[in-house]
């Protein structure tokens, strides 16, 4: 079964999910583990406990303790690496061996909250880059409503969930997530992250005038906070401007977006670029 | 922090490590040779009873030296909380208080210290910096790779900061020669910290080697940092007679970040500044 298909993110949330009757079943046996080797240690022959039994048996109890503890750690370690190995692939765009690093630790389950939050935004953005939208908005809603992962994830989440949306045609849904977004204060990065939704949101709808109202503010955000990804907010100004008959302005953006990304990739996140792509030479990459 | 107050924080740890290490042998030697002497019964019946109890005991302290320990990292924690919200006095105080507090890993220890060098890096202390990633890196050995590499990247920061670019490629040698070893997120790190090494150096055919990697990784940066990278890789190019990349990636800095902002924390960037006021007077 397909990572990203319906029932297999479903089937993943359920066996990922961190179980609480473990985590008291380990608490006891430890609690176990020291009543026992204690009482042992203290009790001997005088309460019945044959002396072999006080001198075995603790070791037993002990070892299988640690070992539990070693497996546990080693389980959190695995899914660690995992994590790192699939954000890796990712900066490099490489969707399909993070879905590889991510599948044998999402069968199991996953202790850390955190651990588990940035395996499912990774998930999602890995079949953002393969075109599964749908199965990003999935992934997108499960997390917010099983509240998987920190705040920070959370709010992140929820701007993606919006880019997702619009991407996935799911334009009402989209425009309200995005209007009750505007309404959150958020850290300047995240604000920067929304910005750039929204921005793409009002070209992908043809709102172009509205698109380029706070241009000057937008671009500073931008340029601050997204670093190299400020292309593509550089670029759907560039598409607002040129819809709008703003030539020169169009031109310029496009020459600052083209300068920081190829324009094939700009293209190929966001294809409403293609047309601004056929009216502007892009820079020419010497590199 | 000072020099000297950073020298005496590496001090106690190396002595508290030193405490640690005896701690663990004895409570670990008490165990293993309690259980196994009861075990044997290689002793009298009460001896062995004597001995056993003894094993349980060490366990016992091992479990709460374990936990005790264990406020290391919740200090750890609470520090980064500090950090985030800006309060760099609160983590170092935090941090510091943790550093002369016992703990029996010294894994803890070293992480701990390794934070209170980032905050004191954050702080532009680089001299006190610096030694505190000394010692970690004198006490690391074996335990935490990941984290004496770290170290070396920062030790070599500040060795930068402080003017001494030799010192800063010796401690980045072990890293360049393993750079496979590196994970991403430290090749990332790495990147800048070893250009402007080059740079200051006059190593500039090093610098612009393999340049499409470089920006390829470049690109992952924070905007300030991705700046500074395409700003040291232009100069290294046009240093190398290679003026049409040296143009292009100096556009490509200023897109990223203005390049007057870094200038008072790099002054390698003031040959790369000057060459963006010609363009610029160029095209006015």
């Amino acid at each position: 079964m397909n990572l990203l298909d319906s029932d297999a993110i479903e089937a993943s949330f359920a066996a990922s999910q961190p179980r609480r009757r473990s985590l008291f079943g380990l608490q006891s046996l430890m609690m176990a583990t020291v009543v026992c080797v204690v009482f042992l240690a203290m009790a001997g022959p005088r309460f019945g406990v044959p002396a072999d039994a006080g001198l075995i048996l603790p070791p037993i109890v002990i070892g299988a303790a640690l070992g539990i503890g070693h497996r546990a750690s080693r389980r959190r370690k695995a899914c660690r690496d995992a994590v790192t190995r699939a954000w890796q692939h990712l900066q490099f765009d490489e969707a399909r061996p993070a879905l590889d690093a991510l599948g044998p630790i999402m069968r199991g389950p996953i202790t850390s909250e955190s651990d588990r939050g940035q395996a499912y935004m990774l998930m999602a953005g890995a079949a953002e880059r393969l075109g599964r939208f749908d199965a990003a908005v999935q992934i997108y809603e499960t997390l917010l409503i099983q509240r998987v992962g920190d705040i920070a994830q959370l709010q992140e989440a929820q701007i993606r969930l919006a880019a997702a949306k619009v991407r996935n045609d799911e334009l009402t849904d989209a425009v309200t997530l995005i209007g009750r977004l505007a309404q959150v204060p958020m850290p300047p990065p995240l604000k920067a992250a929304f910005d750039l939704v929204h921005l793409f949101q009002q070209v992908f709808m043809g709102h172009h005038a509205d698109a380029i109202q706070h241009e000057e503010e937008q671009r500073a955000l931008f340029r601050k906070y997204l670093s190299t990804k400020a292309a593509y907010g550089y670029g759907l100004l560039a598409a607002a401007m040129h819809y709008l008959g703003r030539i020169p302005d169009a031109s310029r953006l496009w020459r600052d977006a083209t300068t920081l990304m190829r324009s094939e990739k700009l293209v190929r996140e966001y294809p409403l670029l293609a047309p601004v792509s056929l009216a502007y030479p892009a820079v020419e990459y010497p590199i | 922090m000072t020099r000297r107050d950073a020298q005496q924080i590496v001090k106690v740890m190396r002595r508290h490590v030193l405490l640690s290490t005896a701690t663990s042998l004895c409570l670990l030697g008490v165990v293993v040779l309690g259980s196994l002497a009861a075990s044997l019964q290689a002793v009298s019946p009460q001896r062995t009873q004597s001995l056993w109890t003894a094993a349980t005991f060490a366990g016992m302290a091992w479990v709460i030296l374990t936990v005790l320990s264990a406020k290391q990292i919740k200090s750890a924690n609470q520090a980064a909380a500090y950090l985030s919200a800006g309060r760099l006095d609160l983590a170092e105080q935090e941090l510091t208080t943790a550093l002369n507090s016992f703990s029996l890993y010294r894994m803890g220890k070293l992480m701990v210290c390794h934070n209170l060098a980032v905050v004191v890096h954050g702080q532009k202390n680089y001299q006190a910096a610096a030694e505190l990633c000394d010692g970690i890196i004198s006490l690391h050995r074996g335990v935490g790779k990941s984290l004496g590499r770290v170290c070396r990247i920062l030790l070599a920061d500040c060795r930068l900061f402080l003017g001494d670019t030799l010192a800063a490629l010796k401690a980045l040698q072990p890293l360049v020669r393993n750079r496979e070893g590196l994970s991403l997120a430290e090749q990332l790190m790495l990147l800048p910290i070893e250009l402007r090494a080059q740079i200051a150096e006059g190593q500039f055919a090093q610098a612009a080697a393999d340049l499409p990697a470089k920006v390829r990784r470049a690109e992952l940066l924070d905007s300030p940092r991705a700046a500074l990278v395409h700003a040291l890789l232009s100069r290294a190019c046009r240093q190398m007679g290679d003026a049409l990349r040296a143009d292009f990636l100096l556009r490509r800095a200023q897109l990223y970040h203005d390049l007057s902002d870094l200038r008072e924390d790099y002054p390698l960037l003031k040959d790369s500044l000057d060459a963006a006021k010609i363009a610029d007077s160029i095209k006015g």
